[in-house]
């Protein structure tokens, strides 16, 4: 027979603990718009610009303290932008290098038709390559998140972690800024690549709460395994809109060069 | 995952399916293996382009019995995500992702990925 005075026993506490629309900072308790977001993830407050470079800089100088930033609602918008308008910005320095020296060593062979045409083709290219841009950046993203995803999974990197795929989405998102490496000529691309998974390792490190030898090993899975023609893929897919172009204009005769 | 993430992976899958008819440009304009540029032995994911290309052209056997594994992939890939999409359209609840892969899974990924390697040198 129960005793009526003795209160009952607290239910289980639930391991699930649904994410609430007044956290901001992941992990933390902080409440969204108190500046302890990411300043990409505050424009509104901060403006455009400001809101972009700021957070360039915090990327590029404590990407530990940027990536546990990350908000832990559904908000892939954010991220997603900011990726884009970073891979424009890269593919466009990579567009002009080629057209720069393209057309230099077009001028040194004196040949003002094949000229023209390095000139009119490049300022072709670039404007596709910037309207494919986003498109293919998108898909990419998508593909490239999804392989770091399942190589966590499979080193059981996220048993601590909160924001899951989407978290992941959103250090592949923001790894973006590795792009601007493209701003130096030749070696841009290099650089971009070794930045590249320095970001990713220390983003997925901190969002998903877990050791940076874990998301090491995860993200250099698939370069092992891919003998970075992933890498390569995902920096070479301006190439392959250059080459759709040459395809789609067609025989230009350019025996001259 | 959340919804709008379930919707994202149905617009890449949609995306894809329209892209095809662009496949075989970009697939001109990728980069040799660099592996087997050096070694003359396919890599382990060696066949990954020509299988999407394969698909976007329609031919389903043709890149199964080639390319096993990445036509596998891009098949799953590309059906996930219209079912993703519809999830996310219907309001139903998005994929629950596994945080760890139970260990039959793992080693089945492992075999696979080196099954398809062996495969991929032996047909070549």
């Amino acid at each position: 027979m129960n005793d009526s005075s003795t209160p009952p026993p607290p239910p289980p506490e639930s391991p699930y603990r649904p994410p609430s629309h007044g956290e901001g900072r992941l992990g933390g308790g902080q409440p969204a718009g108190t500046g302890n977001l990411l300043p990409w993830e505050e424009r509104d407050r901060l403006g455009f610009v400001t809101a972009l470079v700021e957070t360039v800089k915090l990327i590029v100088t404590n990407p530990t303290d940027a990536f546990s930033r990350l908000r832990v609602d559904g908000d892939m918008a954010s991220p997603i932008l900011f990726g884009v308008i970073l891979t424009v910005i890269s593919v466009v320095f990579n567009q002009l290098w080629s057209m720069l020296f393209g057309s230099l060593i077009t001028a040194l062979s004196g040949d003002a038709e094949a000229m023209a045409f390095m000139t009119g083709f490049g300022a072709l290219q670039l404007v596709a390559a910037v309207a494919f841009t986003a498109i293919f950046y998108v898909v990419f993203l998508f593909i490239g998140a999804g392989i770091n995803h399942l190589c966590l999974m499979l080193v059981g990197a996220l048993d601590n972690s909160q924001l899951g795929f989407d978290g992941t989405l959103k250090v592949v998102a923001y790894s973006s800024v590795s792009g601007l490496a493209n701003i130096i000529p030749f070696v841009g691309g290099i650089i971009q690549l070794v930045f590249a998974l320095v970001l990713l390792i220390v983003g997925l490190a901190a969002v998903h709460k877990t050791t940076q030898g874990k998301a090491a090993i995860a993200v250099l899975i698939p370069v092992a395994v891919c003998c970075a023609c992933i890498a390569v893929l995902f920096a070479a897919f301006g190439a392959a809109i250059m080459t759709m172009l040459g395809a789609a204009m067609g025989n230009l005769n350019l025996n001259s060069l | 995952m959340s919804r709008q993430t379930a919707l994202l992976w149905g617009g890449v899958a949609l995306a894809l399916v329209a892209l095809s008819p662009l496949a075989p440009y970009i697939v001109d304009g990728l980069w040799t293996c660099p592996f087997k540029s050096v070694t003359g032995v396919p890599c382990p994911t060696c066949g990954t382009a020509r299988a999407a290309l394969a698909l976007s052209r329609g031919e389903v056997w043709h890149a199964l019995t080639q390319y096993p594994l990445p036509s596998l992939a891009w098949i799953l890939f590309v059906a996930g995500g219209f079912y993703s999409l519809w999830l996310g359209l219907t309001k139903r609840l998005p994929i629950s992702l596994p945080k760890r892969l139970p260990v039959w899974a793992r080693i089945s990924i492992v075999v696979a990925v080196a099954a398809n390697w062996i495969y991929s040198i032996v047909s070549q």
